[in-house]
């Protein structure tokens, strides 16, 4: 609750009027309720979990009511230990309402905005704030476009290749902490914290701001992650893909994301690869898989060995 | 494999600002265990400074710390060393 007085971000315009003991209350629905017919009595539906809000049509039919039986419908309405009331447009909070709410210790808000616009935005609100996350040890950058996260041990280079890549013209999302959060069913966004935000830090230089070194097109604030690549030192040991056919997933907040394991090694351009892994995603968005068309072609090729004379010539 | 936790109080005034923050890094990368600080439901990784800037941590907040490896005792030790001087600041 006391994050809706707090908020800028979503523009909701909100000022308290009554009922400050309550603000430790929970909202943990994202939809809102126009309570409308719950002030006529009919309160079955009226969710508790939910942000209550009055419009012209709550406010004016309340002013239509004789006074004794507006306090019984507001003692009602209260009594149902809804999570907050908000009043928008304006509206004068007549002092039975804000002294019902005071009484029920609900906090009674006011907005400025018409009902409709605060809607749209409480509801931005709310899902931003209700949505699943977690935060991740990492560098998320976008490079061309697709949003690579970098994950490997510390000390393994993520920072350094992660300059690198803003050197060639790609953009530093978050450095080291990576704040996750689910958008849609399918869809996770990192973003960085507000402190480190745009700041990196390189071993022997120490923290660097990006954007005053390379400018605004070299950060962004958020963006989708779509690849998950693993840096880990190489270890003769560890078999690595060799073909890509298969797609390796990563889990973050229950959404699956590609997954690369790439060996570091010296000599190995890291930057280059990690262009190349970007570059390749587009081409597989756009419905092309090099490793498996490339995969098909052979085995059309040694399906047809004599065809043609040469072996393995093309037949189309 | 050992895994500890203690918590930890912050002494100093300023708070676990830059300097602080840059001396529990340099004591956690000397071992090899992996360590991670919490604070408000916030984990990082204790071997990036950046990690470290992320908690904000001011004096009288309390930092949990959770090390997880082979050289988990001598870890907490060398840290808790840290913390309980105040980062040498008072």
């Amino acid at each position: 609750m006391g994050a809706l007085l707090d908020d800028q971000k979503f523009d909701l315009r909100l000022v308290l009027v009554a009922g400050a003991r309550g603000l430790s209350r929970k909202v943990s629905s994202a939809r809102i309720q126009k309570p409308g017919l719950a002030l006529a009595g009919f309160t079955e539906y009226l969710h508790r979990e939910r942000i209550q809000v009055f419009g012209n049509t709550e406010m004016s039919y309340l002013k239509t009511l004789p006074r004794e039986r507006r306090l019984e419908v507001l003692q009602a309405f209260f009594a149902q230990d809804v999570a907050c009331l908000v009043v928008t447009k304006d509206i004068e909070i007549p002092e039975d309402v804000t002294a019902a709410g005071e009484a029920a210790g609900v906090p009674v808000l006011r907005s400025s905005h018409l009902s409709s616009t605060f809607i749209e935005n409480i509801q931005s609100f709310l899902e931003d704030q209700l949505t699943a996350s977690t935060s991740m040890h990492g560098v998320l950058l976008d490079v061309l476009g697709v949003g690579i996260l970098l994950l490997g041990k510390s000390g393994i280079g993520k920072s350094e290749i992660a300059l690198d890549l803003v050197m060639r013209g790609h953009r530093l999302v978050a450095d080291d902490i990576v704040e996750v959060k689910r958008r849609t069913q399918d869809a996770v966004v990192g973003a960085g914290s507000e402190i480190i935000k745009h700041h990196m830090e390189i071993r022997g230089l120490g923290i660097i701001n990006i954007k005053d070194l390379f400018g605004v097109a070299a950060i962004r604030e958020r963006k989708k992650i779509e690849i998950v690549l693993e840096l880990c030192e190489w270890d003769p040991e560890v078999e690595y893909d060799r073909l890509g056919v298969d797609d390796r997933k990563f889990r973050i907040l229950d959404v699956e994301i590609p997954m690369l394991v790439v060996p570091v090694r010296p000599g190995r351009n890291m930057t280059t690869i990690i262009e190349v892994a970007a570059r390749n995603h587009l081409l597989k968005l756009q419905g092309h898989h090099s490793a498996r068309e490339f995969q098909e072609r052979l085995n059309r090729a040694i399906a047809l060995p004599s065809e043609g004379g040469g072996g393995g010539t093309e037949v189309e | 494999m050992g895994r500890l936790e203690r918590s930890f109080v912050i002494v100093n005034s300023l708070g676990l600002h830059a300097r602080p923050a840059a001396m529990v890094v340099q004591a956690s990368n000397r071992f090899r265990c992996e360590i991670q600080f919490e604070k408000d439901g916030l984990q990082i990784n204790a071997k990036s400074i950046m990690g470290v800037l992320t908690l904000a941590a001011a004096r009288g907040a309390s930092v949990l710390v959770i090390c997880e490896g082979d050289d988990a005792e001598q870890a907490m030790a060398a840290i808790g060393k840290v913390f309980e001087s105040g980062f040498g600041e008072r």
